[in-house]
């Protein structure tokens, strides 16, 4: 035989079968890409100069492992389509007296063109769309833009062993599947009726069973602390009931279908329902896994598109003011003791000096407490926090004395002695009195409707009792009580927020802000008070960090979702391809029975309709049932835009849906084109 | 006039760029009456299948006229084609074309279903066809379960619902052994003797001696035929095994 003989028939092999060839190298280069894209911004230079970078980079790698684990889990799926759909063409070079040798030969070398076709365009396109995709990543963490071009060697290097070793295993899995399939069979195989399915009535009803349990667990979160781990219990549930419920939930629902003979025999659905229990049978795992990506990019769009569209609003919430100076203080006297003033003097003094004009500040002084509340609404201070931590029932107690409340509200409460006024955020707290072990007996005398921003109970998500007190002399009931960790129980601190004029250029508010933070540790330094902690913040420093990691996680959102639409578009393509040979013959025979090409529109209409909107619909629901749990963990993040998050999923779902709309026409049309044939 | 008329039928193919032109039929002329039971005999590629598929309407003549039972097929337009079908002709092909996904019951009632009946008339209608045919037990079951003996006369039934005007069949034995070619054929004259009209297309010589005439096509025309008049069965086997010699060995006898 001549040498070129195996190469000319493993090419004309892909030639011939470009349709199904095609859409496989695409998937091929495009995991390449994402991947060489993924590895490439993780490493670029960019991260080393920008602020907040090291997130950025953590936020890539973790998609970098996404992409590498689902880009091997889907090219086996589409190979075994691959193979499946040339054991045909194999099993006739086997008769045709084609040793299994030769035939491996051919499979090897189909392999080999295909691999590095994708390889080459993998890298091509990896190395066109990553200066694209860093521009794009840029834009996303509001970082300055970087005009270089850089390769790095280790990218390629990486992509080129990853992807090399990922299609030598498929080439071998594609060899271990041909070599294990007898010619002869494959030739017979077609003609075999099919059993129809049984529905399993038990694990359909095991699917509707837990699918509503994980609804009521994504729905009955109190709790943002508790929300994570259910979250993944839910999640997976979720997954466990949607493979059910399409594996053997549809198939019993079909069954019920036809035992409704006047539903059943009626033009319009006779031939679907019939048909669709057979192909649910085969495709509810396809189905599914279309409905969990699907879900998957909704809730990854919703929740990291809410967090980067807020974070605005989130660094708000987070800092009411631009400079957030915060000093510990050790007793109650000292609070409006030397120390305070001397912090306030020196704020005003820095910002003088730096030519700062203040537009608006505050200055108060805090006190805290965290416990667990109980049933009887008593607060207990002795907790162990580590128990508490598990518990929805953790509560945050912040005392502000009447003076600042008055004077940074502009209102006049009169509170006396044993009385106090309440404000909650997260969980009401619905008792006359408040009693907190350790703590003063106070009676709630009032209910206050607004309570001014404090940033770090935003930052926390712990529900928070907004206590205004007449003075913090009452707090003296707390002087012999330690935390868990043998320290003073009650935090005590005095604040001074303020934020300059818009004038005010950021740079310069950063450098005063810097100084200040300076003057006040030389400060306690030099007065020895190093052991009072200081806490300082400034939004503006605060807000690349926010935006490098938010901005991070929607851009590997986006990058995920377009990889999972991607792959959901393949996979539906291969099934209308499938299935369209499938059913070729059949809809032949109705066509000679009499039915009319309308009535074979209308069918496939009704059927492909019903199989593909499925999972979109199924996808919608479990969104709508995800949004409670992850509107949770978003607050975490500190966003407490509600209609914000609702409308951001609410969109993610409407472009997800017209994007599914556009590939099930395209896809529908070439089912159509074959069945018609 | 005649039940169905053809008369001077002709057909020709095309390759896809025009090219060679093939004519399948080339003048085809013959009358059906109603209750008669027909053979179309002829080797492969002597145009029997073409033929067929012009009297099922699923192909148009080039040029001559089919008419049944004073319509003419050419006036049908191609969006009723498959109504007219399914309201006036009933089809038995060779390979059964049950659908595997129904059951037997549901592929009987396909052609009825087609039409918008209700499930009581067509339970009404399957009931004494079905006891008829002998496949009262089978409806139940699915195609693979069943011989392919039983799968024909699932699909004669199927055919058979819909009371057609005529019965077309391709090769109904074409598939089958000995004995489920038997049980075929007499289920045929069973039913013919009923009054089905039905035109069947057959290489099997076995399967034209049923019938009450026997037309034989070659290159595309009607070559001869053969009436049963008062023969046996035997005898109208022996008079085809005649006529289809003379044809094989180039006799010109017209």
């Amino acid at each position: 035989m001549k040498t070129n003989f195996f190469p000319k028939l493993a090419w004309n092999g892909i030639i011939k079968n470009k349709k199904i060839y095609i859409p496989y190298i695409i998937s091929c280069m495009g995991v390449l890409t994402m991947y060489f894209i993924m590895q490439s911004l993780s490493v670029s230079p960019i991260l080393e100069t920008m602020r907040g970078g090291s997130n950025v980079a953590q936020v890539l790698s973790l998609g970098k492992f996404v992409i590498m684990v689902f880009s091997a889990l889907f090219l086996l799926y589409t190979n075994s389509f691959l193979t499946k759909s040339r054991y045909k063409e194999f099993g006739l070079y086997n008769i045709l007296g084609m040793g299994k040798k030769d035939v491996n030969k051919v499979v090897i070398l189909e392999n080999l063109f295909v691999s590095i076709i994708s390889i080459i365009g993998g890298l091509g396109f990896g190395i066109l769309f990553s200066k694209l995709s860093e521009l794009a990543l840029l834009y996303f963490v509001k970082a300055d833009i970087d005009y270089g071009f850089h390769i790095s060697p280790i990218t390629v290097r990486y992509s080129l062993e990853i992807y090399g070793i990922l299609f030598i295993l498929l080439a071998i899995i594609s060899i271990i599947r041909v070599s294990k399939t007898n010619p002869l069979d494959l030739l017979h195989s077609e003609n075999h009726g099919e059993k129809p399915p049984k529905a399993n009535w038990f694990f359909a009803l095991l699917g509707a069973i837990i699918l509503i349990a994980s609804y009521y667990l994504a729905v009955s979160i109190k709790q943002p602390l508790t929300a994570l781990i259910t979250f993944f219990i839910a999640v997976i549930m979720v997954i466990v009931a949607t493979y059910l419920l399409f594996m053997a939930g549809s198939v019993a629902l079909c069954k019920i279908l036809q035992k409704n003979k006047s539903y059943y025999y009626n033009k319009k659905h006779f031939v679907p329902v019939a048909s669709m229990t057979y192909r649910m049978k085969r495709n509810g795992a396809g189905l599914a896994s279309i409905c969990i990506l699907a879900t998957m990019v909704l809730v990854m769009i919703g929740s990291a598109g809410s967090l980067y569209i807020g974070a605005e609003d989130s660094i708000n919430s987070r800092y009411p003011y631009q400079n957030d100076l915060q000093l510990t203080l050790p007793t109650i006297e000292s609070l409006n003791g030397e120390e305070a003033k001397k912090i306030d003097e020196i704020v005003s003094s820095t910002c003088k000096k730096n030519n700062i004009k203040i537009k608006e500040s505050i200055t108060y002084n805090l006190a805290s407490v965290g416990g667990e509340i109980l049933s009887d609404g008593t607060i207990n201070t002795d907790a162990d926090a580590a128990a508490s931590l598990t518990g929805t029932n953790l509560r945050s107690v912040y005392f502000v004395s009447q003076d600042d409340y008055n004077r940074i509200m502009g209102t006049s409460l009169n509170l006396k002695d044993g009385e106090c006024a309440l404000y909650t955020s997260r969980a009401s707290y619905d008792y006359d009195k408040l009693v907190i072990t350790h703590g003063p007996n106070l009676k709630i005398t009032e209910r206050l409707s607004d309570f001014f921003t404090i940033g770090e109970a935003n930052a926390i998500v712990i529900p928070s009792l907004f206590v205004v007190i007449p003075s913090f002399d009452v707090l003296h009931t707390f002087d012999n009580a330690t935390d868990y960790l043998g320290g003073y129980m009650l935090m005590l601190y005095h604040c001074n927020l303020f934020t300059p004029e818009s004038s005010v250029s950021a740079d310069a508010s950063i450098r005063n802000f810097n100084e200040t933070y300076d003057n006040l540790q030389s400060y306690l330094h030099s007065a020895n008070l190093e052991a009072y902690g200081l806490n300082c913040e400034n939004s503006l420093a605060e807000k690349d960090d926010f935006y490098s990691t938010f901005g991070g996680l929607f851009f590997l959102a986006i990058i995920l979702s377009i990889m999972f639409i991607a792959a959901t578009t393949l996979i539906i393509y291969y099934k209308q391809l499938s299935e369209g040979f499938e059913d070729q013959a059949k809809f032949e025979i109705m066509k000679k029975v009499g039915m009319t090409k309308e009535d074979i529109k209308k069918s496939i209409d009704s059927q492909v309709l019903t199989v593909f909107f499925a999972p979109m619909v199924m996808a919608g629901i479990h969104q709508a049932f995800a949004f409670p749990m992850y509107w949770k963990i978003i607050q975490l993040f500190g966003l407490t835009n509600l209609s914000l998050a609702i409308i951001t999923s609410v969109v993610a779902f409407i472009i997800f849906s017209i994007f599914y709309l556009l590939i099930y026409k395209k896809t529908a049309k070439v089912y159509y084109n074959i069945v018609s044939e | 006039m005649s039940f169905l008329e053809v008369t001077n039928l002709k057909k020709v193919y095309s390759t896809r760029f025009g090219g060679n032109k093939v004519e399948a039929l080339r003048d085809v002329n013959f009358t059906v009456e109603e209750g008669e039971f027909i053979a179309i005999m002829g080797e492969s590629g002597s145009g029997k299948t073409t033929l067929l598929n012009i009297l099922a309407a699923l192909d148009k003549p080039t040029m001559g006229n089919v008419i049944l039972d004073e319509k003419d097929f050419a006036s049908i337009k191609e969006s009723d084609r498959a109504t007219f079908r399914r309201d006036n002709l009933g089809f038995v092909f060779q390979d059964f074309n049950l659908l595997d996904t129904f059951s037997v019951e549901d592929n009987i009632y396909l052609p009825l279903v087609l039409a918008g009946k209700k499930h009581d008339e067509m339970s009404a209608l399957l009931e004494p066809l079905a006891s008829r045919l002998g496949i009262s037990d089978l409806l139940k079951k699915f195609p693979y379960e069943i011989s392919c003996g039983q799968k024909q006369r699932v699909a004669c039934a199927r055919a058979l619902i819909t009371e057609p005007r005529i019965l077309l069949a391709d090769e109904p034995t074409g598939a089958l052994d000995s004995k489920s070619t038997d049980e075929v054929l007499n289920l045929f004259c069973d039913v013919n003797e009923e009054g089905q009209t039905i035109l069947m297309v057959t290489h099997s010589v076995k399967a034209a001696s049923v019938a009450n005439r026997v037309l034989f096509i070659k290159d595309g025309e009607v070559f001869h035929q053969i009436y049963r008049g008062e023969s046996t069965n035997e005898e109208l086997y022996q008079k085809i095994t005649e006529t289809l010699t003379m044809l094989q060995t180039g006799s010109d006898k017209r």
